[in-house]
């Protein structure tokens, strides 16, 4: 049998242990609240307060390339806008650009008409609302531009970009899809 | 328990905070990539570059259709390949790295044309290769053609 000073020792060893297993179990738990706590404000911070989330600002060369390849009458989005420059100042090919998909806008450059409007908004604002805006931009000069009449500029914009070709095969156009947020 | 037997005590529970350290210090270089400085970095990558030649697969078929549309009918092969190959100068390809097949069906032209030569896309912890290809159809009436609906 032990004695009394090794009896209070064992005592005194059993004392610690709890104490510090308890130590250490609220230490874990702190340790993973703490990592939820930092998940949730990294979420709010990049969302900013929008309902579009930082996933589909990710997706945004994806979302680009798909309208570009959306059919419009015979052609699609893309090949377009490859004839935008050449009927930027003065149309060349009527039967794309009167009366079927364009305005003419009031700067220098198209817009996209209600039918045209319809087709992108469509596709981007199942992800975007109203906060996206297409831009073309050709030698340094905004030759395009479609968004919502209604769009909410906001925080941003974040944005994605892509080259298309155009009719000149020395000269490419860059497309330009920002999302307000 | 004596002073003799703390002794071992400590030094089995110093080994065992030292392999936690050890382990969760490594666990970073042990992923496949490296270390990532938030969660899905390198996957963001990875995406990226996927986003970045699909974008150029796309880019190389509407050049092939915009060199479809200019060329003229009655030399159409050799107009169709000087367009596209300006075109290609951007992305470091010529007509020659293209296998071309055209083929006429129900006043339509479908030109089909897969590289031999691949698109690289070089980054830090991976590089992708893509052999570019398309598949275009354009009106083509012929000469049948405007006799058989004539």
């Amino acid at each position: 049998m032990l004695n009394k000073k090794a009896q209070v020792e064992d005592t005194t060893e059993v004392i610690i242990s709890i104490i510090g297993i308890a130590l250490g179990v609220a230490l874990l738990m702190f340790a993973k609240a703490d990592y939820e706590r930092s998940i949730e404000n990294a979420k709010e911070s990049i969302q900013g307060g929008t309902t579009i989330s930082a996933f589909d600002v990710q997706f945004m060369g994806t979302d680009l390339l798909n309208t570009l390849k959306l059919p419009i009458g015979e052609y699609t989005i893309g090949e377009v806008i490859a004839y935008i420059p050449r009927n930027n100042e003065e149309v060349q090919d009527p039967e794309l650009f009167e009366g079927i998909l364009w305005d003419k806008w009031f700067i220098d450059g198209v817009a996209c008409d209600a039918e045209l409007y319809t087709v992108i908004n469509e596709h981007l604002s199942l992800i975007y609302e109203k906060y996206w805006s297409l831009k073309v931009v050709y030698e340094g000069e905004e030759i395009f531009t479609c968004h919502p009449s209604d769009i909410l500029f906001g925080f941003g914009p974040a944005q994605t970009s892509m080259t298309v070709p155009t009719r000149d095969p020395e000269k490419y156009a860059q497309v330009i899809l920002e999302v307000y947020q | 328990m004596n002073r003799r037997a703390f002794v071992f005590l400590y030094a089995c529970t110093f080994a065992f905070i030292l392999a936690i350290l050890v382990f969760y210090g490594s666990v970073g270089k042990q992923t496949p990539g490296g270390d990532s400085l938030y969660l899905g970095e390198k996957q963001l990558v990875l995406f990226e570059t996927y986003q970045t030649a699909e974008q150029d697969l796309y880019a190389i078929e509407l050049v092939a259709l915009l060199s479809a549309k200019q060329a003229s009918k009655e030399n159409f092969e050799e107009d169709f390949e000087n367009f596209f190959g300006a075109y290609l100068k951007k992305y470091a390809l010529t007509t020659e790295d293209f296998t071309l097949v055209y083929t006429t069906k129900d006043a339509t032209m479908m030109i089909t044309g897969k590289s031999f030569k691949e698109l690289v896309y070089t980054e830090e912890v991976f590089t992708y290769k893509i052999y570019p290809s398309f598949q275009i159809t354009i009106p083509w009436e012929t000469e049948e053609d405007k006799a058989l609906f004539s």
